[in-house]
Formats: C-alpha cells, structure tokens, sequence
C-alpha cells in the first residue's frame, strides 16, 4: 500500500518534470538565435561556444524529458536532470549576483519572458528535489545481487 | 562489499548510458540545426571591438535566414567607441541619433538629451523595432557606463542589420552626468 504511494507520486513527478522539460525545450529549438542570446547574456561561456550550446542543451532537456515520461534509463535521466539542474541553479545565481537584469531562459523565450530571479532557483530547487527523488528510487537495492 | 560491487555496476551503467545519450543529443541536433531555416551556425559571427584599448568579441545572433539575407549587402566598418569629448562633439554638431540601451525605467529617471529609449533586452527579443530609423543616420548608444555591455551589444548588431555610421558611447550615463552635460528627465527624448 505503501510503496504503491511512492510508486504513484513518482509518476506524477516524472510526467510533471518530463513534460515542463518538454515544454521549455521546444521554444527554444525553434528560436535557436533567441536561445543564443540567453545564453551569451549569461556571460559565462566564450563566444565560441555560446551557438553550439544554445542548439544542443534544448535536445538534451527533450531527450531527459521524454525518457522520464518513458520511464527508461530512469537512474541516468535523473542523475543527468540533476546535474542540468545544479548547473541551471548557479548560473541564475551567478547572474543575480553579478546584478544582471537578463531574461533566465527558463520556460520561455517570450517577450514577457521572466527574468532571473529567487523565484526561478526556488522553481529549479523544487525540479531538484523532484529529480534527486527519481534517481535515489532507482539506485541498485543490496538484495538484487546477492547470490 | 555486494553493494559497492552494485555500485559500481550502477556507475558504469549510468556512464554508458549518458554517453549514448549524449550522442544522440548531439546527432539529432546537428542535424535538425542543419535542417531548420532557423538554424544557426555552429561558432557565432563576431566583431572584434576595442573597448578602454581591450579587445572583445561581440557575437552576432542569427538564424541562417537572416544572415542570408543580409549577406546580399554592403560591406560595413565596425563600431568604434566614443569618448566623452567626441560624444559631446556629436551632440553640439547634430544628426546623431542617441539610443539608451538600459531598462525604460533607467531612461525615465534620467538620460541624455534627445537620446531614445531602446531597451537592449526588448532590442534583441524584437530587433524590428529599430526599422524605422533610417540607415544612413549617425547613431550613437549608451548604457550606464564602465561596466556596461549592452552599447556594445547594440551598437555591433545595428551595424550589422546594415546600419552604416554607428559608435558606442561607452563611458555612458555615468560619464556624461560627472561632465555636466545636457540631461533630460521622464519620457521626453
């Protein structure tokens, strides 16, 4: 009965996060050059490779979203979310301490788009939570190799 | 010792499995990039500009439809930056187009005389909306001064959506206030 429980919330984390990963990506894919501009506004990463990175982080948030929703590969899903998102929560903060007034990227290209701020680490530290959940779910049990 | 053995298993699963999928991310989005009209090219276009005798790349963001389009142009000399001095020279002679990159509320507390209000950020999510200037006019962007990027920023990508005579004014709001020079407060150019 229990388990069941845990079983059904980890479902729900995992379309919630899969499909908010979906969601965000997409714009992103389609816009690559706006998607440039978030990331070279970061100023984090040489010029050289602010292109490159702006094509290729939106497919590795779909592929992450699309295998939680699957349910495959589900440790590596998680462990890899986790790692995207501790990066994600640094660059936002970096950025709010260096005071810069830049659009986060996040969810959305729109004009509105929402600027880095507190609320977007806590949204991302939520997302974190979520993920660290998954993937200690499926870490191995000592049982399943004794032999 | 079973557990770390599993453990380790675990790790090695993981490895192998975020290679794959890593490389599948980047196949399928090399791939759908090369294929888009929207697509971008692998390293960004950049202008190498001078700034307090530093050089600096400043990239230019464009989907390979408009670079396209705008290859069919003229070829175009690079921003340089203004000083204080020849900012002001600019201003006294006139035709010179004053274009403050920083948030509208900043311009509304207080900006350069005549200067308008062009939010870098609004710019670069919409750069249309520098359409109406006219291309052959002097233009000149500031932003808060020494550590601002965002004159920069403009001033590259208005030169090269084809705008023939641009500057950034790089000591900017700061510098112009410390010379006592013509301000304007609220929404008035």
């Amino acid at each position: 009965m229990k388990s069941k429980f845990w079983d059904w919330l980890e479902l729900f984390i995992r379309l919630v996060i899969g499909f908010l990963f979906i969601y965000a990506a997409v714009g992103k894919i389609i816009h690559p050059e706006k998607f440039a501009v978030v990331v070279y506004n970061y100023r984090v990463l040489p010029v050289e490779l602010v292109n490159i990175t702006a094509i290729l982080v939106p497919w590795l948030e779909i592929a992450l979203g699309v295998t939680l929703i699957l349910g495959i590969w589900l440790e590596t899903a998680a462990f890899l979310l986790s790692i995207l998102i501790i990066v994600f929560i640094s660059l936002i903060i970096s950025a709010i301490i260096r005071g810069l007034n830049i659009e986060c990227g996040c969810f959305t290209l729109s004009k509105t788009g929402s600027l880095v701020s507190w609320k977007r680490v806590a949204e991302d530290l939520l997302i974190l939570a979520g993920s660290l959940f998954i993937f200690f779910r499926h870490l191995p049990q000592e049982q399943s190799t004794t032999e | 010792m079973v557990l770390s053995i599993t453990m380790k298993q675990m790790v090695k699963t993981i490895l192998l499995r975020s290679i794959w999928l890593g490389l599948g991310v980047i196949v399928i989005g090399l791939i759908f990039n090369w294929l888009s009209p929207n697509g971008i090219p692998l390293v960004a276009k950049y202008q190498t500009v001078t700034v307090r005798g530093k050089s600096q790349k400043i990239p230019l963001f464009m989907n390979r439809k408009a670079q396209t389009n705008q290859e069919t142009g003229f070829e175009i000399s690079p921003v340089s930056e203004l000083d204080t001095e020849k900012a002001w020279q600019f201003f006294t002679n006139g035709g010179t187009i004053f274009i403050d990159t920083r948030e509208y509320e900043d311009y509304l507390a207080g900006h350069i005389a005549g200067a308008i209000s062009i939010p870098l950020s609004e710019f670069q999510n919409d750069p249309t909306i520098v359409e109406e200037l006219d291309r052959q006019v002097r233009i000149v962007t500031y932003c808060d001064g020494s550590d601002c990027q965002s004159s920069i920023d403009m001033a590259v990508r208005l030169n090269e959506m084809g705008f023939e005579q641009v500057w950034f004014y790089f000591g900017g709001w700061k510098e112009w206030v410390e010379a006592d020079l013509p301000i304007v407060k609220g929404s008035k150019p």
